[in-house]
């Protein structure tokens, strides 16, 4: 920027910690009040979406209304004590729960088309791949996540922790 | 009972250990995760007053077939009275997706389930919101036609648009389909099926008269050919150049066969990629698809041009060694035989991890030349960032990996290989050893020329087998490469024209939106509820940030993709039911996306019409604003532009691309940020032009800069893929919302840099 001027000081994002904002947890939803000078404002039901889903957990989460609209952003989960973190988290997880893949039994090309056979932490799965090569996202060099037909994901969390027989039906699309 | 998912008998005890009587159920759903987000089955159940949870797993006991007995073992129940509960709906997450409500006010949680068992739920909330209302539930049938699976196998289709379920696709089809494209040089086969069999019947004959013949005949004292060394070393020239001359006619002919094979099945792949929709292109990366077409090709080409030739020559000397072989010496024969079974094994291994090794190689040399693409395309971006190390790096990285896998395979064949053509050389051995006492000990008339003959042909036996084995990867590289292509050839477009579609003869212009909804990713809708009508001749304005799913409205009205629900009209008929000529030719677009093909500058703007005159085309020119600079061109209307030649500024190409929808002389004109690439002055030159023009027809004007959209009759304004507002401009100025605030937004940001409106 001309003038030395910073990014932070063009871009107005507010974060939260625990002196601005309140949560609460309903049925397992959330809920928010945020604290402001010009008068609070409540959201029965906000959303959270991680800004680095995969770089960072922890951090850069954004806050979400009803529509979607981003109210403000988190930038640590650390600067929240440890009830509001849990809460937090028990949502974060929710929201980006994946099947993980524990052991893949077989693997049925046909036509670019896949038909998956694998063990997750809940037992026995089927499911179908359109495009293979595509449908296997690379989020690092030893983890990856599958998405179905559904657009249900299933994640490797490591390629090398996989036993070798799952890995050999693997290693042709990665 | 509204079955949505199929009713679960096992359920009833739980039903009846909660009080709920079956009959009282009107709607019945299951979900596959419970409120851990474990799979498990979990039955949604709504009577009249309320809507039932039920979780549980259900194990199977018995033969399959006979006596199953399903129990449901339950692990969670809840209920919602009815009178409590609103606001049913789907919040998608990542993986997953959740019901959730309210209840007595507050937010609820209702159920988990994955994206398979989505579309259920969907249908569930559908209903159940209707009894909510307290409408009728009437059961819509297309709602309830299920067919995503394979009736065969039971089997998921991978596509539902496409009901082909590869699993049950026979692999013989495939060859079918391919020797399908060689119909048409029947002649030219038979020719070489013909030159083939005379090829192997020279090559049987050739080691008989060099040995067994030479040594016996024409060195044996007592035979006739005694001493006729000239006539017979004639012989054996003669046939020698037999054997090259057929060859290299039916080298010829094959070659010219392939060549035209491939090519015909290039064609059909080429005008298969063009009756195929967006959607398509958008899923794959143009450079991939590219290497995948020229690879393929080539590969089946070098098949069937060289491989099936030597193949089927090959084969059919085999059968004829055989036949021989047994018929001098059935003992040795069978010797011979004896390592088949393990050398067949051991073949089988080396096919299986060769097919891998190919694939993995194919994969990263796509990788490889996707990347090489990119930065090709991108290499304005690469210099203005300076990040040509780091782009080669990537580079490197790609080709490294593909250096690291073709060293595999080729690692792998060496050393494969050898070792499967090392045991065909013990059963020569073999020969030697048997064949040499039966020649010392004078048994079973074996002779030292049956002998030499004997293992001329186990050589000759041995040598195609090392080439069946290099057919073997070439035959899995090939049926690889038709696989991919027939993929393509095969791939049906997600919007396709009806069979019996409609001509509307003369288009009047009346669009209509109704109730639209679309996403280019299941469950993000990039369009919402959207409802809106044009009259015939009128203009609409298209209002909304940039990402608020404007451009999608024009790629609905040009049918690029079709909504997921709803409907959008042309004078009253669903443009599902027009023909893509009718559509297409009454509907023109101008679009953000300039794109222009290598020719001249009057071929572009006479893209849709081919026809125009030339005075047409300097009209549509002119009225687009672009004559002015084509003029100032040395080579004027017939400057070559695109790859390679002329580089048009990005106000010139739209200029061009406004023309070419003019010339097109559309009774609805989509202009999507049409002029944003332009000055303020030079739009409103042609904004003024564009209003003469559409006069008479129907204009959809998408922008973001206000001034663009004054002269529209209506305007409506997207956010977040809905519709929060409607009206005339001044309509929506008094209204003080959205579209009040980017207007006096703009106007100030337009005093601040000096341009008054």
């Amino acid at each position: 920027m001309n003038n030395g001027t910073a990014l932070k000081d063009v871009v107005v994002t507010e974060y939260i910690n625990d002196k601005n904002a309140v949560f609460s947890e309903h049925d397992g939803m959330l809920s928010m009040k945020l604290i402001s000078s010009d008068g609070d404002k409540d959201y029965d039901r906000v959303f959270l979406h991680r800004c680095f889903p995969h770089e960072l957990e922890d951090g850069y989460i954004s806050v979400l209304d009803r529509e979607q609209n981003e109210i403000c952003m988190i930038r640590s989960l650390s600067d929240f004590s440890d009830d509001v973190r849990k809460m937090l988290e028990r949502e974060l997880k929710r929201r980006y729960r994946v099947s993980v893949v524990k052991r893949i039994k077989s693997v049925n090309e046909r036509y670019g088309y896949s038909y998956w056979k694998i063990e997750d932490e809940n037992g026995a799965c089927e499911f179908t791949v359109r495009d293979t090569y595509r449908s296997i996202t690379k989020i690092s060099s030893d983890r990856i996540y599958i998405t179905d037909v559904d657009g249900n994901r299933y994640e490797i969390p490591s390629l090398e922790a996989l036993d070798r027989k799952s890995f050999r039906k693997i290693e042709l699309f990665l | 009972m509204i079955e949505i998912s199929k009713y679960k008998t096992e359920i009833d005890g739980a039903l009846l250990s909660h009080g709920i009587d079956k009959n009282d159920i009107i709607l019945f759903a299951c979900s596959d995760l419970d409120r851990e987000q474990m799979r498990c089955d979990s039955c949604l159940l709504l009577t009249e007053k309320k809507l039932f949870v039920l979780e549980g797993v259900t194990s199977v006991s018995g033969k399959p077939g006979k006596n199953v007995k399903k129990s449901f073992h339950e692990s969670g129940f809840a209920e919602f009275e009815l009178s409590g509960l609103s606001d049913l709906s789907i919040d998608e997450l990542v993986s997953s997706a959740m019901l959730t409500a309210k209840y007595n006010g507050k937010p609820a949680l209702i159920a988990f389930m994955t994206k398979t068992a989505q579309k259920d739920i969907g249908l569930f909330v559908k209903y159940a919101s209707k009894q909510l209302k307290g409408e009728p539930l009437t059961v819509d049938e297309e709602d309830f036609r299920d067919d995503r699976f394979c009736p065969k196998c039971g089997r998921r289709y991978p596509d539902e648009d496409r009901k082909i379920c590869p699993h049950c696709m026979e692999k013989s089809k495939l060859y079918k389909r391919f020797f399908e494209f060689s119909k048409s040089y029947k002649k030219q086969m038979i020719t070489v099926l013909g030159c083939l069999a005379a090829l192997s019947a020279l090559g049987v004959v050739s080691p008989y008269v060099s040995t067994s013949f030479f040594y016996d005949k024409v060195l044996g004292e007592q035979s006739a050919w005694y001493g006729k060394l000239l006539s017979v070393l004639l012989l054996v020239i003669l046939l020698r150049v037999a054997s090259a001359a057929v060859n290299s006619v039916s080298g010829i002919i094959s070659a010219r066969v392939s060549g035209m094979v491939t090519y015909d099945l290039k064609k059909t792949i080429f005008s298969s990629i063009q009756r195929l929709s967006l959607s398509f292109f958008t899923a794959r990366q143009t450079g991939g698809l590219m290497n995948q077409i020229n690879n393929d090709s080539n590969t089946i080409y070098w098949f069937f041009c060289v491989g099936v030739p030597q193949f089927l020559k090959n084969a059919v000397q085999m059968i004829a060694v055989f036949i021989i072989m047994f018929i001098m010496n059935p003992l040795l024969a069978a010797c011979s035989l004896v390592i088949i079974p393990l050398f067949t094994f051991i073949i089988y291994r080396i096919y299986r991890r060769m097919i891998t090794l190919h694939s993995i190689t194919y994969a990263s040399s796509r990788a490889m030349s996707s990347a090489l693409s990119d930065n090709l395309s991108g290499f304005r971006v690469v210099k203005a960032f300076s990040r040509e190390k780091a782009e080669t790096e990537r580079f490197n990285k790609t080709s490294a990996r593909l250096a690291k896998d073709s060293r595999n395979v080729t690692m792998y064949s060496n050393t494969s290989f050898p070792f499967a053509s090392f045991l065909l050389y013990l059963s020569t051995a073999v020969i030697w050893l048997i064949g040499g006492v039966m020649v010392m000990t004078g048994r079973g008339g074996m002779t030292y020329g049956t002998l030499m003959a004997f293992l001329a042909y186990v050589s000759m036996m041995n040598e195609p087998i090392d080439m069946f084995v290099d057919m073997i990867y070439w035959f899995s590289d090939c049926t690889n490469s038709a696989q991919r292509l027939f993929e393509i050839a095969d791939a049906e477009p997600d919007v396709r024209e009806k069979e019996n579609a409609v001509t509307l003869g003369e288009i009047k212009g009346h669009v209509r939106f109704e109730n639209v909804e679309f996403s280019y990713i299941k469950g993000k809708k990039v369009i919402d509820g959207i409802s809106f009508d044009v009259e015939a001749g009128r203009c609409l304005g298209i209002v909304g940030h940039s990402g608020a799913g404007k451009s999608t409205i024009a790629n609905l009205l040009m049918r690029l993709y079709d909504p997921d629900a709803g409907r959008i009209m042309i004078d009253g008929v669903d443009i599902r039911d027009l023909s893509f000529d009718e559509l297409r030719h009454n509907v023109g677009i101008v679009s953000q996306e300039t794109y222009l093909f290598v020719g001249t500058i009057a071929d572009n703007i006479r893209y849709a019409r081919p026809d125009a005159t030339l005075e047409d085309v300097v009209n549509a020119a002119k009225i687009a604003g672009a004559h002015d600079f084509i003029v100032k061109l040395p080579d004027g209307y017939d400057t070559k532009i695109g790859f390679g030649y002329k580089d048009l500024s990005g106000g010139e190409r739209q200029r061009v691309s406004i023309a070419r929808a003019i010339l097109l002389d559309p009774k609805i004109l989509i202009l999507d940020e049409a002029t944003a690439a332009m000055d303020t002055q030079t739009e409103r030159r042609i904004q003024e032009a564009l209003t003469l023009l559409s006069e008479g027809r129907t204009t959809i004007m998408i922008a973001h800069r206000l001034s663009t959209l004054r002269d529209a009759d209506s305007l409506i304004v997207i956010e977040n893929g809905k519709m929060p507002e409607s009206g005339s401009h001044d309509e929506l100025i008094r209204k003080k919302g959205i579209y009040y605030n980017l207007y006096k937004l703009q106007l100030e940001a337009l005093k601040n840099i000096g341009v008054e409106e």
